[in-house]
């Protein structure tokens, strides 16, 4: 029974279904975590197993998680987008509205903060909030727990990766799982390594605007200074104090407050976290509420837009001044060297992330 | 009477064999091992001139009469040690730690550590030249030196940001805010600290030291937001006036007490 179960699903891992012979396969972080993006942050409670990763999977594919059963993570959360939507925001159950974009998925066992405020800081607890939400998924967790139950395939695997019975606890477990395998490092970026091999002169002049500070004392502005909250190999700031969640400049005042209605601190409304820029290319549209459809308009935002009036503005943009003691600037990017940024973002997408087998639909 | 003599050098050979097996099995005693070891907090109090510094709003003005909110202010400390009472020192941990003042507990805690008398604490802000130009993809993920941990690893520039502190300011008689980033980076800037306060240690009495940070102290004649609001340790002029700001750096720490 377990093995036809198997063999109608596609990439399946095939193991004894024997409860006797429990013996989950223990992933080798180095096999999934590159040495090259550090060592990641793994819950010590929750070690990555073949079949704990499987089981995660499907459920983030499974459409019984919502309450009508239309929509699975996979229906906000698509691979092809680097698992992010290519909408506005995007609409839940009974096309009920959600307020923000839906953020791309990647490298997030490198990560301690989650959604666009921060709220979250672990996986497993993350995946009860969009499963609950009445205008997302909108299913409760003991009707969840009892279609789980009633699941033969869903009896077949959790027995295979936690030896146990179908139940929430263990699900949010496996799902965190899936999450933290989802990993992108495999650019052309990457490919080119320290010395840019391979890029041609746009896309290196683009990286040098991209990790230098912005000078407006006379002459033109040579660098956009997007490294202070986009920096480091994951090409996002991970500490909340130092650009990880911090105030872009969209808004001189705010319909969403972001962080500040979770801490409660009028210094953190209208900030937000800041995404990685891997991928970006591919996660559009862009800003917590998918106000810029291309990243066009995000490069416009940043050299010709800011709203240096917006509460909490990040210090990284309020210090961008032509002289000692004057008031902030836009930085002025010339057309050339908007175009210079656009293409090295393009570098950072990860065609290989985006067709990985392993993270594809397993019905 | 052979087969008692060999009865008795069996007992014997049982007796040593259990007697090597427990020992290898017995801990130190729980009494000894307890006595030895104590704790340590090193707490920081970031302050302005004589107040609290406030990080949550404007209110702390400066030397310059420039109006100062402080968002991040992060160090990246190495050899943090206790200065023995025959001055020599002895590490704490691997030596690494990172606070962040303008962070909700500005404050870590080392155990394990000998109980006696000491004379004070000693570390550098920054790290050495070998760490700084190491791989930095080995250290755990909590780990001080992480690259990914608290964004004071330049990334593909390489080497450390020592000291970050960020924010923004009103030049004096303006209410115009701009932002201010002073990041203490390259080894020239590693620096070091030592504070002389006789203290002891013991397993029933955890210490906490508490270090005041006055940010005021930051400032002297050419050391301005007005003047220099950015500064990343890079150009000359920069690394001149980042050497002045870290020489500051020396009055702005004191070790208040430790209790």
């Amino acid at each position: 029974m377990a093995l036809s179960l198997s063999q109608c699903r596609k990439s399946e891992p095939i193991y004894s279904s024997s409860s006797e012979s429990f013996k989950p396969t223990p992933i080798i972080s180095a096999s999934i975590f590159p040495r090259a993006l550090g060592i990641p942050a793994l819950p010590t409670d929750n070690p990555l197993t073949e079949e704990g990763v499987y089981l995660g999977r499907l459920l983030f594919y499974d459409r019984l998680l919502s309450a009508d059963m239309s929509l699975s993570c996979a229906s906000c959360h698509l691979q092809k987008n680097a698992f992010a939507e290519p909408k506005k925001t995007s609409v839940g159950i009974f096309g009920l509205p959600v307020k923000r974009n839906a953020s791309a998925l990647f490298n997030m066992a490198y990560s301690r903060k989650f959604f666009w405020d921060g709220r979250q800081s672990r996986l497993a607890n993350l995946v009860f909030e969009p499963i609950q939400a009445h205008n997302e998924m909108g299913l409760n967790l003991p009707e969840l727990d009892d279609r789980l139950k009633k699941s033969e395939l869903y009896q077949n695997w959790f027995k295979k990766a936690f030896n146990a019975d179908p139940n929430i606890g263990q699900m949010s477990m496996a799902m965190e799982q899936f999450l933290l395998t989802l990993v992108s490092s495999d650019s052309r970026f990457d490919k080119a390594g320290p010395s840019l091999t391979g890029l041609n002169s746009s896309e290196k002049a683009g990286f040098t605007l991209f990790q230098t500070l912005t000078n407006l004392q006379g002459g033109q502005n040579q660098g956009a200074d997007c490294f202070h909250c986009h920096g480091g190999i994951l090409f996002q700031a991970q500490n909340p104090l130092a650009g990880g969640i911090t105030n872009n400049g969209l808004d001189a005042s705010f319909a969403d407050l972001g962080a500040g209605a979770i801490t409660g601190n009028s210094t953190d409304n209208g900030t937000f976290k800041s995404p990685s820029l891997r991928n970006i290319s591919l996660t559009g549209p862009y800003m917590h509420d998918g106000r810029f459809q291309s990243l066009n308009e995000v490069i416009d935002h940043y050299s010709d837009n800011i709203d240096f009036s917006s509460p909490n503005i990040s210090p990284n943009l309020a210090n961008h001044v032509s002289g000692p003691g004057g008031p902030p600037e836009q930085m002025k990017l010339t057309v050339a060297q908007k175009q210079d940024l656009l293409n090295f973002l393009q570098t950072l997408t990860d065609s290989t992330f985006i067709t990985n087998p392993k993270y594809a639909n397993p019905f | 009477m052979k087969r008692v003599k060999m009865k008795r050098v069996t007992f014997l050979l049982l007796g040593i064999l259990v007697a090597v097996i427990g020992c290898k099995k017995c801990p130190p005693p729980i009494e000894n091992e307890v006595k030895d070891l104590s704790s340590l907090t090193i707490t920081y109090k970031p302050m302005f001139d004589a107040n609290p510094l406030t990080t949550k709003a404007f209110g702390n003005i400066n030397t310059h009469n420039e109006d100062i909110l402080v968002s991040n202010w992060g160090i990246i400390m190495s050899d943090v040690s206790l200065i023995k009472e025959d001055n020599t020192k002895l590490k704490l941990g691997d030596g690494y730690m990172y606070v962040n003042l303008a962070s909700s507990d500005p404050s870590f805690t080392f155990t394990n550590i000998p109980e006696g008398n000491y004379k004070g604490i000693a570390y550098n802000i920054g790290v050495d030249s070998l760490a700084n130009h190491a791989d930095p993809v080995v250290w755990g993920p909590t780990h001080p030196l992480n690259i990914n941990f608290n964004s004071q690893h330049w990334g593909w520039a390489g080497g450390y940001i020592f000291h970050t502190i960020e924010g923004k300011y009103k030049p004096s008689g303006s209410t115009t805010e701009s932002g201010f980033s002073y990041h203490t980076a390259k080894d020239p800037l590693l620096s070091s600290y030592e504070y002389i306060l006789d203290f002891t240690l013991s397993n029933n009495a955890p210490r906490i030291a508490t270090i005041e940070a006055d940010a005021n102290k930051f400032f002297s004649n050419e050391l301005s937001f007005t003047n220099q609001s950015t500064n990343h340790s890079g150009s000359s002029e920069d690394m001149r006036l980042m050497s002045l700001w870290v020489n500051n750096m020396k009055q702005v720490f004191t070790l208040k007490s430790v209790n």
